[in-house]
């Protein structure tokens, strides 16, 4: 049983091994660098959100509902990105 | 050496002998704990990616505002505004969606000075080997990977025709495609020459989307806000500061509002967890009383149900971790990204940067082992405290 | 409901906290059954079921207790993640002083460390008799802490309920600085806080070899006091490298490599390991060797780690700040 018990946690550690590995690997920087540059040619900051067209699209943006100001619309990206 | 310790033989028998009674649990809690983390995972990603642009941000935008409706703006504010003591950098910007009625679908058009020193030897470094000689040559922009897919779904392989306010057609030749690594900023941005874009949107020669300007000296900031609106009383101003906000606000509402009603299906784990350890346990009773007859205290019998469980725990929590980490950030978290990123117009592929830090494991641990442990406490207890006598009855 | 409440952290920590006070709560409705009906000499199956529910009682507060260890740096990693939010913050420092309830509410909380360490030494010294003869003492005890324990629960909740995010609060340089006209207790200077530090530290190592218990516990809690001065006035500006920049929290970020969550444990583990040495020889008679060797470790430890910043610094540099 410990062998089995041994065998399961060397088997954890792989995958975490693998995560981290993942992580440190990853090239952050020359993703960072492209994404600055994207913003440095347009100014905007905002992510890319896929939103219908009378929604706004940027964040920081306000729009209320116009028929009811108070309430907060579920299926829209206010929702998520409200303040 | 390890193997010769009895506690340690025990305790891994008591796991693998009885798989069955904790796999159950072990497979709700790997699910639970892999959802919160890939949420926590996908916001805290974006939150650092959005944030490390900021520098890259101008201080100030400026809109006009009529009847409340942010309209065309215009140029003349550009000479009002570098009158105005600490500011650089003014410049005029036009951008704005444009509409693509047959499909329903819309995209960010903006419209660049390509004259302008500072912007070109950006966009040359953003696309290295891009031509801009050529690309004025005839009327051309540069798309995203979602608007280029769209395109060519609709035919469109080279050119693509813009209908401009007047009911004219214009067309614009498809230069070049942004890699899709940039998705999250740029999936549906079209970038073209400004005076296009003008045309595109119907604006007149002197006016423009809005204006943004850096102030370097932030004691500055609240002065020429007040200069602002001087200029004009129907300014609107957006401050960095602002955006920054709603980047933290981001992460905040979205897991904040996961996390409450999370709150309740951890509960809900935890009733479990408490009703099956009790029921479990119970049937252990035997094995408990003749661990007690041959000797073992209380108190064994108390750490070996607490190593049992903490096993449990960190497995389930690797686990789930891990999952969550190959799913958010090697697959690019499909499904769940839309609840970030919308899913009504372009369809959108992102990669995320890896983004992992200490905080937000140690939250994650927190959030499931507290719960956890406390459910099993008590009826670990109650089975370690059988007399031994009535226990082999 | 504000923004505050809606952080992830805010809510991993309050969820955590709540989870831990019920617990807490059942140990302390068991020891008042204990408390009530304990007799040792009686072999009734009440005085059984006493024994038994001790148990609980014991398993319940260990639990706890470790986790409440933790629970204090993600308390202080929480504050720290907030001050973005909170308007002119730029560390824990203006955070925990966004409202009235904050300082008390991380004072309370190392007192509570303090006194359940306590308990669990105590509580270690009754498994090892046969009679439990110190069951009434650390019962009273506990509830004595229980009752600490549910005030700062409730101090969490209006603490982080009534953190403003649109006042802007000070920031560190401010609240530590010399703008805020807050100076160095007993009228001390840099140099004379650094020799009493100095002197301090060999007066509490000589102590912990005599017999004084109250003059050692006494020199720990004044070590406690003037290292906390010494690392904020003086050590940690080495640490920032900035003679202008005194404060005790922001060596929790990220950019000093997390290092004021090492330099607070392990003064703080030092200076209790110290306390507890003088209360089990003091008061309880026994050998406490064990604990006084790790304490002198870590306080030497924490000694050698502030001096190292300032030695580094001058090999670096070449001058003192």
């Amino acid at each position: 049983m410990i062998k089995q018990f041994i065998g399961s946690a060397a088997l954890l550690m792989l995958v975490t091994g693998m995560a981290v590995g993942h992580y440190l690997s990853a090239d952050k920087r020359s993703h960072r660098e492209a994404f600055s540059g994207v913003v440095a040619v347009t100014g905007i900051v905002s992510p890319s959100l896929s939103t219908a067209f009378y929604e706004p699209a940027f964040l920081g943006e306000k729009v209320e509902h116009p028929a009811s100001p108070q309430m907060q619309s579920l299926n829209r990206m206010e929702f998520v990105y409200a303040e | 050496m390890l193997s010769r310790s009895p506690f340690l033989y025990f305790l891994t028998l008591l796991l693998f002998k009885q798989k069955s009674k904790h796999l159950g649990i072990m497979s709700i809690s790997v699910v639970m704990i892999a959802l919160v983390s890939a949420v926590l995972f996908i916001s805290s990603s974006l939150q650092k990616t959005l944030q490390d642009t900021l520098d890259e941000q101008a201080d100030f935008t400026v809109t006009r505002i009529e009847a409340g409706r942010p309209v065309s703006t215009p140029l003349a504010w550009v000479d009002k505004i570098i009158e105005i003591e600490g500011v650089s950098e003014v410049a005029p910007r036009i951008h704005g969606r444009y509409f693509y009625a047959p499909g329903e679908e819309s995209f960010l058009v903006v419209g660049i000075d390509f004259f302008d020193e500072q912007g070109s030897k950006a966009l040359q470094s953003l696309l290295k080997g891009i031509d801009l000689k050529q690309f004025f040559a005839e009327e051309s922009m540069i798309v995203g990977e979602g608007v280029k897919d769209f395109l060519q779904k609709h035919y469109y392989k080279d050119t693509f025709s813009f209908k401009t306010p007047r009911g004219e057609f214009k067309k614009v030749k498809i230069d070049e495609v942004l890699p899709g690594s940039l998705n999250l900023l740029a999936n549906d941005m079209i970038i073209m020459p400004i005076g296009l874009a003008r045309e595109i949107f119907g604006l007149k020669e002197d006016e423009v989307t809005d204006i943004t300007f850096n102030v370097p000296n932030d004691a500055e900031w609240d002065n020429v806000i007040g200069k602002l609106h001087l200029v004009d009383y129907e300014i609107r101003v957006v401050e960095k500061r602002e955006v920054e906000k709603a980047y933290e606000n981001l992460y905040n509402y979205k897991g904040g509002i996961f996390l409450i009603l999370y709150i309740i299906a951890l509960l809900t784990l935890m009733l479990i967890l408490y009703q099956r350890y009790a029921m479990v346990y119970s049937h252990e009773r035997k094995e408990i009383g003749i661990l007690r007859a041959v000797g073992w205290s209380i108190r064994d019998i108390l750490k070996l149900k607490f190593y049992e469980t903490l096993i449990l725990v960190i497995s389930s929590f690797v686990i789930g971790t891990v999952a969550a980490y190959g799913y958010v950030f090697v697959l690019g978290a499909p499904v769940l990204i839309e609840i970030f990123l919308g899913g009504a117009n372009l369809e959108n592929q992102v990669q995320l940067i890896p983004e992992v830090s200490f905080g937000t494991l140690g939250s994650l641990f927190l959030l499931y082992a507290v719960p956890f442990f406390a459910a099993v406490l008590i009826p670990s207890w109650r089975v370690a405290v059988i007399p031994p006598k009535e226990a082999m009855r | 409901m504000n923004e505050i409440l809606l952080s992830s952290e805010v809510i991993v920590y309050l969820l955590s906290e709540a989870v831990l006070y019920l617990l807490l709560f059942i140990a302390a409705i068991a020891t008042l059954g204990i408390l009530k009906g304990w007799n040792f000499d009686r072999f009734t199956k009440r005085q059984f079921d006493l024994e038994n529910r001790s148990y609980l009682v014991m398993s319940i507060i260990f639990f706890v207790l470790g986790l409440k260890m933790l629970l204090l740096p993600y308390f202080a990693y929480t504050i720290d993640a907030l001050s973005l939010l909170v308007p002119g913050a730029m560390c824990a420092a203006g955070v925990i002083d966004a409202n009235d309830y904050g300082s008390p509410l991380l004072l309370l909380k190392i007192i509570i460390l303090f006194l359940s360490g306590l308990w669990l030494g105590i509580n270690r010294l009754d498994l090892e008799e046969k009679h439990y003869p110190y069951m009434k003492l650390k019962s009273w005890f506990y509830l004595l802490l229980f009752v600490l324990l549910s005030v700062e629960m409730v101090l969490d909740i209006l603490y982080f309920s009534h953190i403003e995010t649109t006042n802007p609060v000070s920031c560190c340089s401010v609240i530590f600085g010399e703008i805020g006209g807050n100076s160095l207790p007993f009228g001390l200077d840099i140099p004379k806080l650094l020799i009493l530090f100095y002197l301090l530290y060999a007066l509490l190592v000589l102590m912990l070899f005599t017999g004084h218990y109250l003059v050692r516990i006494a020199a720990s809690l004044f070590f406690a006091m003037i290292a906390y001065y010494s690392v904020v006035y003086f050590f940690g500006t080495y640490i920032y490298e900035l003679p202008t920049h005194r404060c005790p929290f922001c060596m929790l970020q990220a950019e000093y490599h997390y290092v004021g969550y090492l330099l607070w444990g392990v003064l703080f583990s030092g200076t209790f390991l110290a306390i507890e040495s003088a209360v089990m020889e003091g008061i309880f008679g026994r050998d406490a060797l064990k604990l006084k060797k790790i304490s002198i470790g870590l306080l030497t430890l924490f000694v050698l780690l502030c001096s190292s910043y300032v030695g580094l610094y001058y090999l670096k540099n070449g001058v003192l700040l």
